[in-house]
This record gives C-alpha cells, sequence and structure tokens, in this order.
C-alpha cells in the first residue's frame, strides 16, 4: 500500500508533507507534488500536515480521484525528487477551494 | 488523596509511572511508588509463585492508601498482577486500577482479567477518575478512558481525551521520593535513600515522540489506539529543558536513551535543530534507535559526527521478503542496511558509536530459507557488529496471533475465570522467551543463530557459507561461536576499560571493583541466544 497525492495539490503544492516526510519519497512538478509508491513507507506522517486534505492511502481513494494512482506512479519517474519544501505558487491561495482542477495539471 | 503505584518493571526508568506521578503530584495527591522486583535479573520471577511474605509486606507498606494502580508494561506482569490485586482487594477493600501497555494494547482481554482498566494514555482520565471518586466515594463509570465493572454491568467509556500538544504535559517526577523498593537482604521494602538514588543513577530513559507510525504485525504498537493518527512529538526546547532537569537531578548522569522507536521518522530540520541544540544545552551521550527505511545519511552525519552517540538500535527483524512481508517491514531493503552497516563501521571508528541490529526467529512460518537469508545478510554487512537475536514472542491483539498461536487461545485469554487465568499465565510464561539473553525454541534455529552471530564478527567465504547451510555441523559452529563470542567480549571490554582508565579513572576503579565482587562464570545453555549486549550504564 502507498500514500498519493490528489487533486486538491494542484497549482497548490504547499509542501508541508515534504518536510515531515521520513523517506523522502516527494517528486515536484510545475504545479503539483507527487509520492513515489516504491518509496512511500506507508507512515501516513503527511496525511495531516497537508492543510488542502491533497493526500489519501491508497484504499481511500475518493470518488474521482483513481486516476491519480497511475498519475503518482507515472510522474515519480519524471520529476525530480525534492528534499525540501518547494516555493509556494504566489496565488497557491486563490486555488485552494477551486474544484476540479485536473485540466490544470501541467506535465 | 493517598494513592499507591505498583510497578512491576525494575525501579528507575519507569517513564509513564513518572510522569503521572508528576501530574498527580501537581494536583495535590499524595503518591507513593512501590517496586516489588529488585533490580537486576528479576524477569524469571515474574512467572515464580508469589511470595507470599513480599507481598504481605507490600501490603503493609500501602495500607493506608485509597487507591491502587498497577502499571503493567507489558503482558508478562499478569500472573503477579493478578493474585497481587487479589490479596489488595481482599485485605485493604480498596479499589485497584490497571494500566499500561498490556491494557493499551489488549483492552478486551484485560477488561476480562480485571474490573478497573485505562486502555489508553492516562494523562488526563485517571487525575478526573481520581478526583471524582475523592468527591463521591463512588467509583465513577463515566469517565471516558477508564474502563469500569460493577457487577454485571459493564461501562466501556471508550478511549480517553489525550494531550496533542506533548507539550503541555510536565515531566516525569524523578525526585525519588516515596519510593519503596524491595529489598531482600532486608526482607522489606526500603524507601529509596533520594540523595543515594539521585547519585547512583547514570542512565536514563526518555522518549520525545508519542505513538508509531509503522504496523509492524508483531508489535503490540500497531494494536494501540492512541487516539489519532501518526506520532506526536514534543518541542526541541521542551526535550532541551527535560534534558537539563534530568542532569540536575542527576549529577553522575552519562547515558540518555531516547526510546521513541524510530528517531528519524521526525522531520529533518528537526532532528538537525535537535542536535544542534543537544550539544549546547545537554552536551552528554545518548542512545537512540532508528530503522533502516528511514535512515538518512545527513542527519546521521550531524548525530554521529557530534561525538555524543553512544550507540545506535536498529531493527532488521528479518532478511528474507517473506519475513519482511509477514512482519510488515517490507520497506527495510536488505541493500540499505549493508550500506548503513559500512557507515556505522566509520562511525564506531571514528568516535566508538555501538550499533546493535535486531533480527527475530522462531515464527512458525520461517524455513530454513528464511534462516539462510539471515545468515547471508549478516555475513555482507561490515563486521564486526553487536547481533541481537530475539525468539519471537506473540502477543494477543497483534496481526500475526491468529497465525503464530491459533484463533481458540483468544477466548481464554480474555475471559476472568479463575481456571482461565491459570491458563493466561501458562500462554504467557510459554511466549516469554527471555530477550536477547533467552533460548530459541529449536536446535535448527538455535544453528543459524549461532552462524548469524559468526558473521556478526567475521566474513565466511560463501562456499563454505554454502556447504555450512547444506550440512549442519551442529558442534562445531556453537563452539566456534563461543569461542569468537568470549574473544569479542574480552576485546570489547579491554577496550572499554582502557578508554575508562585514561579518561574517567572512577568509573574506572568502581566498575572494577563491581566486576570482581560479582565476578561469576558464565554457563551456556542448550540453544541459548548469546550476546554481547553492554548494559548502558557501563558504555564509555
Amino acid at each position: 500500500m502507498t500514500y498519493l497525492v490528489g487533486e486538491n495539490c494542484i497549482r497548490c503544492k504547499l509542501g508541508d508533507c515534504v518536510e515531515v516526510c521520513p523517506v523522502e519519497c516527494f517528486h515536484e512538478g510545475p504545479n503539483m507534488l507527487v509520492i513515489d509508491p516504491d518509496e512511500c513507507i506507508d507512515c501516513g506522517i503527511c496525511v495531516p500536515e497537508c492543510p488542502l486534505d491533497a493526500i489519501f492511502s491508497e484504499d481511500e481513494i475518493p470518488d474521482g480521484q483513481e486516476k491519480f494512482l497511475e498519475i503518482n506512479k507515472e510522474l515519480t519517474q519524471i520529476w525530480p525528487l525534492i528534499y525540501e519544501a518547494p516555493k509556494r505558487p504566489e496565488d497557491a491561495d486563490d486555488w485552494r477551494e477551486v474544484k476540479d482542477k485536473f485540466k490544470y495539471l501541467e506535465r | 488523596m493517598k494513592v499507591a503505584f505498583v510497578v512491576f518493571n525494575k525501579g528507575t526508568d519507569t517513564y509513564g509511572v513518572r510522569l503521572l506521578t508528576s501530574i498527580l503530584r501537581k494536583e495535590g495527591h499524595d503518591v507513593s511508588l512501590n517496586f516489588p522486583f529488585e533490580l537486576g535479573d528479576y524477569a524469571d520471577e515474574l512467572f515464580q509463585d508469589v511470595d507470599e511474605n513480599k507481598l504481605s509486606k507490600l501490603i503493609d507498606v500501602i495500607d493506608g492508601a485509597d487507591i491502587v494502580l498497577f502499571s503493567l508494561l507489558t503482558s508478562y506482569y499478569i500472573k503477579q498482577a493478578y493474585y497481587y490485586t487479589k490479596a489488595i482487594k481482599e485485605k485493604l477493600a480498596i479499589p485497584v486500577v490497571w494500566g499500561g501497555s498490556h491494557c493499551i494494547a489488549d483492552p478486551e482481554g484485560s477488561f476480562g482479567q480485571h474490573d478497573i482498566i485505562c486502555p489508553g494514555e492516562a494523562d488526563i482520565c485517571l487525575p478526573e477518575f481520581l478526583k471524582s471518586y475523592e468527591k463521591t466515594k463512588k467509583i465513577p463509570t463515566d469517565i471516558p478512558g477508564m474502563w469500569v465493572r460493577k457487577g454485571d454491568k459493564e461501562f466501556k467509556t471508550g478511549m480517553p481525551e489525550i494531550y496533542e500538544n506533548l507539550d503541555e504535559v510536565p515531566f516525569p517526577d524523578c525526585s525519588y521520593t516515596n519510593n519503596f523498593e524491595w529489598d531482600s537482604k532486608a526482607g522489606n521494602f526500603i524507601d529509596m535513600d533520594v540523595q543515594d538514588a539521585n547519585l547512583k543513577k547514570t542512565h536514563i530513559y526518555t522518549t520525545m515522540t508519542r505513538g508509531c507510525v509503522y504496523k509492524c504485525t508483531f508489535c503490540l504498537h500497531s494494536t494501540m489506539n492512541f487516539g489519532m493518527k501518526g506520532i506526536r512529538r514534543h518541542s526541541v526546547d521542551y526535550m532541551m529543558r527535560e534534558f537539563e532537569y534530568l542532569s540536575e537531578q542527576f549529577p553522575n548522569l552519562r547515558n540518555i536513551g531516547l526510546a521513541d522507536s524510530d528517531l528519524y521518522l521526525l522531520p529533518k530540520r528537526f532532528l538537525f535543530d535537535f542536535i544542534n541544540q543537544y550539544k549546547k544545552r545537554v552536551n552528554k551521550p545518548f542512545y537512540f534507535s532508528v530503522s533502516p527505511a528511514t535512515w538518512k545519511d545527513d542527519v546521521s552525519e550531524a548525530f554521529f559526527n557530534s561525538g555524543l552517540v553512544t550507540s545506535v538500535w536498529i531493527g532488521i527483524q528479518g532478511a528474507s521478503d517473506k519475513m519482511k512481508k509477514y512482519y510488515g517491514r517490507n520497506m527495510d531493503k536488505n541493500d540499505k542496511i549493508v550500506d548503513i552497516s559500512k557507515q556505522l563501521r566509520e562511525y564506531y571508528k571514528k568516535h566508538g558509536s555501538e550499533s546493535f541490529y535486531h533480527m527475530i526467529w522462531d515464527s512458525k512460518v520461517e524455513e530454513e530459507e528464511d534462516y539462510i537469508e539471515n545468515v547471508k545478510l549478516m555475513n555482507q554487512m561490515r563486521q564486526p557488529f553487536e547481533l541481537r537475536n530475539h525468539s519471537l514472542s506473540v502477543l494477543p491483539g497483534t496481526e500475526i496471533f491468529e497465525s503464530e498461536v491459533g484463533h481458540s487461545e483468544r477466548a481464554i485469554l480474555k475471559s476472568g475465570a479463575e481456571e482461565d487465568i491459570l491458563k493466561t499465565v501458562a500462554f504467557y510464561t510459554d511466549q516469554y522467551s527471555g530477550g536477547d539473553a533467552g533460548t530459541v525454541r529449536t536446535e535448527l534455529t538455535s544453528y543459524y543463530v549461532s552462524l548469524a552471530n559468526i558473521c556478526s564478527l567475521i566474513t565466511i567465504p560463501e562456499k563454505i557459507l554454502d556447504y555450512l547451510f547444506v550440512n549442519h555441523k551442529y558442534k562445531l559452529i556453537r563452539k566456534l561461536e563461543k569461542t569468537l563470542y568470549s574473544s569479542n567480549r574480552r576485546i570489547s571490554l579491554l577496550r572499554k576499560a582502557t578508554y575508562l582508565f585514561f579518561n574517567r579513572p572512577d568509573d574506572f576503579k568502581r566498575i572494577i571493583e563491581g566486576r570482581i565482587k560479582n565476578f561469576k562464570r558464565r554457563k551456556f545453555g542448550k540453544n541459548q541466544i548469546l550476546t554481547t549486549y553492554p548494559d548502558p550504564n557501563r558504555l564509555p
């Protein structure tokens, strides 16, 4: 089992999760973070850290976000591994409450 | 209110009880701590028949208390706890509350065995319970986290409220006032000499976190309901103040144990801040545990190069993919373990920091191939290192309970009937293997443990290992193991003695005198695990 980053992260990318991950398994894309499922140790420490509730367990994926399991797997291979919280997008707060953000995902 | 703790684990390192003592004393209660077992090798005594003389003396000591609180750090205290409770209730007619890991890990089982339990963290619910009891003189049945049975009625009040911010909790009470320890020479409980106890104390455990995020299938932690996910931690400043308090309390303190299950689960920023502050404000030797999965090179560099780490404890548990999965430890990769062992060897050479690796043997599902994988991994790691081998003990509530023990035992372990209690005691007695100084269950396991021990000290050429996997040379391997074990022990002691002689001559004199006084030739039993386990008190 693994944890994965879902839709709420898109265009927000706050990065509190990166700070607490004990195994450094977050990768950074242009406007979202993903978790490397092969490195994740299933500890769940990152879940309560995310103010956007963007991280969930593989067996508790919210309806409609099933595709993010594959997206996390796929983009981990492309995006660089990060060790510290990334710089927050300046307009991150404007996107917190926005729904259906999948269309804004930049690869 | 007069509150008497009865604590089965040995004297001075009782973190939870001392924390509760601190909280209860702040609330104005008159608290005493009573230790029926002396320091030293006390484990066997836990399973022997209750010492009636000692029990009667304990009742004399706690006579006058309004309530008795039992701290059951593990389920192995069940025999003594059951009979002590029975006697206290009969003779003193006061309520007895059970708490501690046994109740937290297996609330249903312990509630079957006893009528008032606390199945969670007691920091908030216990003071509330005592306050209500003091006011009404009746056992309250509505305090969340305090389960009570009155006649046929059961009041299971759920889990207690907990401190989400651990910095709100006071430091554990290490004053040693009103502490009574059993003294076999005196044949009575002795009020501890506070000044003497403080001066003697050279080593103490504390913890920065509560909870554990892992789901190790053999571990009680995975069964515990802490009321929230993840781990909670103290702030760095709180810990520094606690260390300062401990250093002031114990002028001879020279080794601090951090009992957290995996220190490196904490955020990097916290760990760097911790070690920087620790060097500045505390600067005393310490040791800690990590898991291979969370090992971080840069954090380790900062920690070990502080020159203050006396040892690090690392759980490997099993080397084969099958056993890693079975124990819920598939995140610990063997390649990384080998790499860590190389780094730790360098830190040992540079700073004398020792590394202890823990292995579990004796599972029912473990086969010879799994043992072989264990030995191969030990042989690949950078020797020499300290290997601590444990025979698997299975406890109710853990995920592997059913596959190891079977379903039928569970009902007995939840029952409070006298005949079932005896069976429960027999179950725990059977499960208790004596830890890393105990024995493994079969000769085959013993053979591979011996091989692993040898590989922790020297590298065996692969061809010879392959031969030994096929041809079990029991006597030869055991003899080689004992020889290497004894030589390593002598070298290790000599190294420590040399260090102490030149750096801390007073400690050197004290330890040598103690060794001469308590010298006894070691005898190794059949299937006994040999371990170079050093007493943390004696570490440089």
